[in-house]
């Protein structure tokens, strides 16, 4: 399981992460950030392989994906 | 350079390199400026490089703007001149890492001659050419590199004249490293300019950029995802592109009359101006 941190200063909404993840893991979201734009969210975290294909392509540098690690394992 | 590359995350490279208050960039939505300046940080990451003894340099364009995000020691110069100030760095300080990021304007334009001779001299320098086939800055004019038949503000009718082939040129000019790439695929140009740093003598890397907004825009390439396929659908490898011209049928070789080519195009060793320079202070000192 993955889960993705987003820089939502830097964030600009230009979907180059999304039309890239070779899992379709990743959508635009409805809800605005505080520069009013439509950031990525992971809605498959399951199926995200952590590839980190859109964290090497974000021209933005704001979107790093991360093993998510349980707590009560 | 090891042959896996192990590249920190996003939010390390980051704090690590960028200079946060410049941030967001100025770049449009979809530009890929700010992939080039990611692949140089993680370049310069693989070869652990010293910021402290790195300086960046740039001329003006939207591409001249990448030297301003790296938290290092840096000249934002004149339009056309970042290789005249490089080379002044270069030949004051030999032992500094000097990169230059310019664009196909700034670098093959107006800083076309500057181009010439500086690869003609030598001088070890790694330069990162933008080519986003425009004048992006300015809001769209005819650049040497826009291709034949498309549309610009200045060639409203469509573009008449040739491109010019910056890394054949580079290569003709005996540069040592010469090499072209799309931004698409993140680790072939990181790799490459890793290479580039650690040549000695002028290393060229072109990269093709996509811009939506000045180009795109008038050449039916305004949507984003259709402006980054445009890259992968007209590009190929210059070894299978020989491969073709070797042994594909005819219709294989037609094939590839819009391909352009990427890859390492030149890589062997030539003394450098600050070597040479060095031999000869050593020659004649009293
Ligand atoms: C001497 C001079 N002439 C013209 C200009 C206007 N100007 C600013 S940027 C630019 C073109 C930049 O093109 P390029 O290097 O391709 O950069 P891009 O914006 O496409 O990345 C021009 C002509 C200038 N700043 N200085
Ligand atoms: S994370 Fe990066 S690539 Fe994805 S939408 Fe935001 S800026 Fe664009
Ligand atoms: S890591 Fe790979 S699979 Fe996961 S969201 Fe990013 S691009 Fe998609
Ligand atoms: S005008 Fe073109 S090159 Fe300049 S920031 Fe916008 S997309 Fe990028
Ligand atoms: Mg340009």
């Amino acid at each position: 399981m993955h889960v993705i941190e987003l820089n939502e200063h830097w964030c600009k909404g230009c979907r180059v992460c999304v039309f890239h993840c070779p899992t379709k893991s990743l959508r635009i979201a409805s809800r605005f950030t505080m520069r009013g734009i439509h950031p990525p969210e992971l809605v498959e975290a399951e199926r995200c392989n952590g590839c980190r294909l859109c964290e090497l392509l974000c021209p933005d540098f704001a979107i790093t994906v991360m093993e998510a690690v349980s707590v009560n394992a | 350079m090891s042959g896996l590359l192990k590249l920190k995350t996003a939010a390390e490279l980051r704090q690590i390199y960028l200079r946060h208050e410049m941030f967001p960039t100025i770049f449009c939505d979809g530009c890929g400026l700010g992939n080039v300046l990611n692949y140089t940080l993680w370049a310069l990451d693989e070869l652990q490089l010293d910021l402290d003894r790195t300086v960046f340099v740039s001329g003006i364009g939207c591409s001249s703007r990448l030297s301003g995000y790296v938290n290092a020691d840096g000249m934002h110069t004149t339009h056309g001149r970042a290789l005249a100030f490089a080379s002044g760095i270069k030949a004051a300080q030999p032992d500094l890492n000097v990169i230059v990021f310019t664009g196909d304007g700034d670098g093959s334009g107006i800083g076309g001659n500057h181009l010439l001779h500086t690869i003609r001299r030598n001088m070890d320098l790694t330069v990162i050419l933008v080519n986003n086939f425009t004048y992006g800055m300015t809001g769209g004019q005819v650049a040497p590199t826009t291709p034949i038949d498309s549309f610009s503000t200045t060639t409203p009718y469509g573009n008449i004249e040739y491109p010019l082939d910056i890394c054949a040129l580079a290569q003709t000019l005996g540069a040592p490293y010469v090499a072209r790439w799309m931004i698409n695929q993140p680790y072939p140009p990181i790799k490459s300019i890793a290479q580039g740093i650690q040549k000695r003598g002028f290393a060229l890397i072109e990269m093709l950029v996509p811009c939506p907004t000045a180009y795109g825009r008038r050449n039916g390439l305004k949507q984003l995802e259709t402006i980054w396929q445009w890259y992968r659908d007209h590009t190929i490898l210059i070894d299978d592109y020989e491969h073709i011209m070797h042994f594909g049928s005819p219709e294989e070789r037609a094939a590839l009359h819009d391909k352009i080519k990427i890859g390492v195009f030149q890589d062997y060793e030539r003394e450098s101006f600050e070597e040479r320079w060095a031999t000869l202070v050593e020659q004649v000192k009293l």
